[in-house]
């Protein structure tokens, strides 16, 4: 190869005892991992592979270090001690991902690309790595894991569809309630049986790790498709700043003889695509398997060859991946992603009492992603139709099938930690109070509800644009319309009803709080699900709702004499939200200014709909401020001037990471309102 | 990729710099500028990330802000960066011990 060999590969342990080989190979590890981590491997002394030397009789040259080794059930059959199994790994690992990261930013560290090529070019590490997913030892499985999807990822356009196939069957034949009594002949499996029947002769492999097996495949598909470079920025993103000075670094040390890369379109999203398009064409298979898997949960007659925590693992893997392929973050094209959006409508039915909580909390979460409000839809004059068939469900479940009675809010300790609820709530009667499921399910049903609102009005608005003047037709059309948008309100009416009275039959609000001050409350330690939620209350308060407040009238409770329109403007009533929130936040504008700036909440989105909300609507902002107490809206302006200091200022420095005028004019205009009304 | 039509200056305008679509949907305004507005193409902004399409230019910058984990805070003196205001204010007291 070219490079100086001061030191010998001495990873193989074969015929060594554990005591020297282990002490010798830990500190040739060691000392590879410590050059890793400055990115460069020019100046490492050794042999830059962690590869057998071949002894050239009956090995074959592509056999690795890992061939014999860790692969029984116990461990008993490995060479190497548990501890340099792991620490291999991890320098599998460690090595491609490095490299993957380096790749990203199109330079490359010459013999960091040789270690990653020698270890992508192998044929047998990554089948190696997938069998050990039967071992003993969940630690080594968990290392596994970790190396095989940083192997996949360096792998870019010599990826092996033939491993995701294996995983995936794994994935498939874990599934199965009932597994077939032959043993299996997966890919996967094959290559361990092989490997283990040239062992032991005659062993076939185990069926009782496959939900292990299951949960090791979903694990390393769903860590290749939710892999991002956060320092990354998009070439476009880069060519349009101008090359930005925060742009990626390269860290290289000075002594490297990095080179640009060869061909920076072969990437890791590359690996990603082929990822999703083996995903796709066998995903009705999964989602039927994994489907009938969740649906087990609470019949006995079921799924008796495994565990429930086994089980369960499985099925969270499983909603995981779904959960990770449908997320914005995972920048993947919508047309990608729109062949997973397919088998949603199923899911919700699953919410069902006997569904263990774990699950219900990731079901939701799924949910939670498809509707990705605050991100998207919101943002969008015409929604995708299954996000929207998914709203639908949700609001006719809470409305007529009552979802919300069988959240388990309250169940037996266990799988969580800590929680100033779960504390609560264990000294007295030994149940926890699970406050993020119920976050989860609040916000999954005002997402649902603003989805549907914003579905109705963008259908208006479209056959508004249609029409070219007023007719007999037209207006019947109208009306046909007003009628439906009344159906509309009093369906919402009722879901906002329900979920009233689920939070306050959980928590412990004043029977008269309004919607609008404990969705604030309820959210106050999730700041993303709390800002969201309040962009939820405001698209709806506003598409859908009357006139402002009546001074003398009960915003909050039953309130069940009030027209529809007029309820929800009460319930969700804007200016009461950002008061609440205001008064959470302790008026402290910088932390406005930490949410303004980062995009972890789409607290830009909130703040630009409320002020312009504001602004049209300034006597019920006035109103709302005098009903909740004396100068709260005097403390309010007092947060937004501060507020609108600090983005200036870092705004005439060139600090502030986008264009944020929008919001600075309407901080001005509210200003300007206030000044007035007070004069 | 990013898909620019004609870009809605008027609507812009009259709007106070685009963004957010949740108004109150009030349909005041003159006959026949509404109309005209009607029948104009609408624009069409597409995400570069996942190829998703908005109307709105400042409605596309909001979205595109989700698929990014870039940098927030900077601080004025070393362009060192921060995901967090509290970690720059920590690191400016750092700087200015060192100064002084």
């Amino acid at each position: 190869m070219g490079e100086p060999v001061r030191k010998k590969a001495r990873l193989e342990a074969e015929g060594e005892e554990d005591g020297k080989g282990w002490s010798e190979d830990r500190q040739t590890l060691t000392e590879f991992q410590s050059h890793l981590l400055t990115q460069c491997l020019c100046t490492y002394p050794g042999p830059i592979y962690v590869r057998k030397e071949w002894s050239g009789d009956d090995d074959s040259p592509e056999n690795f270090i890992l061939h014999s080794s860790g692969l029984g059930e116990d461990g008993q059959n490995a060479e190497w001690t548990r501890d340099h199994l792991l620490l291999f790994l991890a320098t599998v690992q460690l090595t491609c991902e490095t490299e993957v990261r380096q790749h990203g930013h199109g330079i490359a560290c010459p013999r960091l690309a040789e270690a990653r090529d020698r270890l992508v070019s192998s044929h047998t590490l990554a089948p190696q790595l997938i069998a050990l997913s039967a071992h003993g030892d969940p630690f080594v499985v968990f290392a596994a894991g970790r190396a095989l999807s940083a192997l996949l990822l360096a792998s870019r356009s010599r990826l092996e569809p033939a491993w995701l196939d294996a995983l995936l069957s794994d994935a498939l034949l874990a599934a199965r309630v009932n597994p077939p009594p032959s043993p299996p002949q997966t890919p996967a499996l094959s290559i361990q049986h092989s490997i283990q029947y040239s062992n032991n002769h005659h062993h076939h492999p185990p069926l009782h790790h496959l939900p292990r097996r299951a949960t090791f495949a979903l694990d390393v598909l769903r860590r290749v498709v939710e892999w991002r470079d956060l320092d990354l920025v998009h070439p476009l993103e880069d060519a349009a700043d101008g090359g930005r000075e925060d742009g990626p670094p390269s860290h290289l040390p000075e002594s490297c003889r990095s080179t640009p890369v060869s061909d920076p379109e072969d990437d890791e999203g590359h690996v990603k695509c082929i990822c999703i398009k083996a995903l796709e064409s066998r995903w009705p298979e999964v989602v039927h398997e994994f489907g009938s898997l969740l649906g087990s949960f609470g019949s006995t007659n079921r799924g008796s060859g495994m565990s429930g925590d086994e089980k369960e693992a499985a099925a969270v893997a499983f909603l995981s991946l779904w959960e990770a392929i449908v997320a914005v973050k995972a920048n993947l094209s919508v047309a990608d992603t729109e062949p997973f959006l397919a088998h949603l409508g199923g899911l919700v039915s699953l919410l069902r009492p006997t569904l263990p909580p774990v699950l219900w909390r990731h079901l939701l979460s799924l949910l939670n992603e498809v509707l990705c409000y605050g991100s998207t839809l919101a943002l969008q004059d015409t929604l995708a139709e299954e996000p929207c068939a998914l709203a639908h469900l949700v609001v006719r479940s809470v409305k007529d099938w009552r979802l919300l009675d069988g959240l388990p809010y309250r169940h037996p300790g266990g799988g969580r930690f800590g929680g100033r609820g779960a504390a609560d709530a264990s000294e007295m009667s030994g149940d926890f109070e699970d406050r993020p499921l119920l976050q989860k399910a609040v916000l999954l049903v005002l997402k649902s509800v603003a989805v549907t609102v914003k579905e109705t009005r963008c259908e208006s608005s479209s056959d508004d644009s249609s029409v070219g003047g007023l007719g007999v037709e037209e207006e019947e059309e109208r009306r046909a319309r007003d009628a439906d948008l009344a159906v509309i309100e009093r369906g919402i009416r009722e879901v906002l009803r329900r979920l009233d009275a689920c939070v306050k039959s959980l928590l412990p609000f004043h029977p008269e709080a309004p919607l609008a001050h404990w969705v604030v409350s309820l959210f106050s330690d999730q700041d993303d699900a709390l800002v969201e939620g309040m962009v939820c209350c405001l698209d709806v308060a506003v598409g859908l709702g009357g006139p402002g407040p009546i001074p003398g009238v009960s915003a909050g409770g039953h309130g069940s004499a009030l027209p529809p329109s007029l309820f929800i403007r009460r319930a969700l009533s804007p200016a009461a939200t950002f008061l609440q929130f205001l008064h959470a936040v302790s008026h402290d504008a910088e932390v406005l200014l930490d949410l303004l700036v980062s995009n972890e909440t789409c607290f830009l989105l909130y703040l630009l709909r409320f002020l312009k909300f504001a602004r049209r609507n300034w006597e019920e902002v006035v109103h709302t401020a005098a009903a909740i107490g004396r100068n709260r809206l005097g403390e309010a302006i007092g947060v937004l001037i501060r507020l609108r200091l600090l983005v200036e200022r870092l705004v005439s420095k060139a600090l502030f990471p986008y264009n944020i005028n929008p919001v600075l004019r309407l901080l001005e205009k509210c200003e300007h309102l206030y000044e007035a009304s007070t004069h | 990729m990013f898909a620019i039509m004609p870009v809605d200056t008027e609507e812009r305008g009259a709007r106070g710099g685009g963004g957010g679509s949740g108004g109150g949907g009030s349909s005041s305004g003159g006959g026949s500028g509404e109309v005209r507005r009607k029948m104009r193409t609408k624009c069409e902004f597409v995400c570069k990330y996942c190829q998703r399409r908005f109307t709105k230019p400042y409605n596309l910058m909001i979205h595109e802000r989700s698929h990014k984990d870039d940098v927030t805070f900077t601080c004025e003196l070393c362009g060192k960066t921060f995901k967090r205001q509290d970690n720059l204010k920590q690191h400016r007291l750092l700087v200015m011990m060192d100064a002084g």
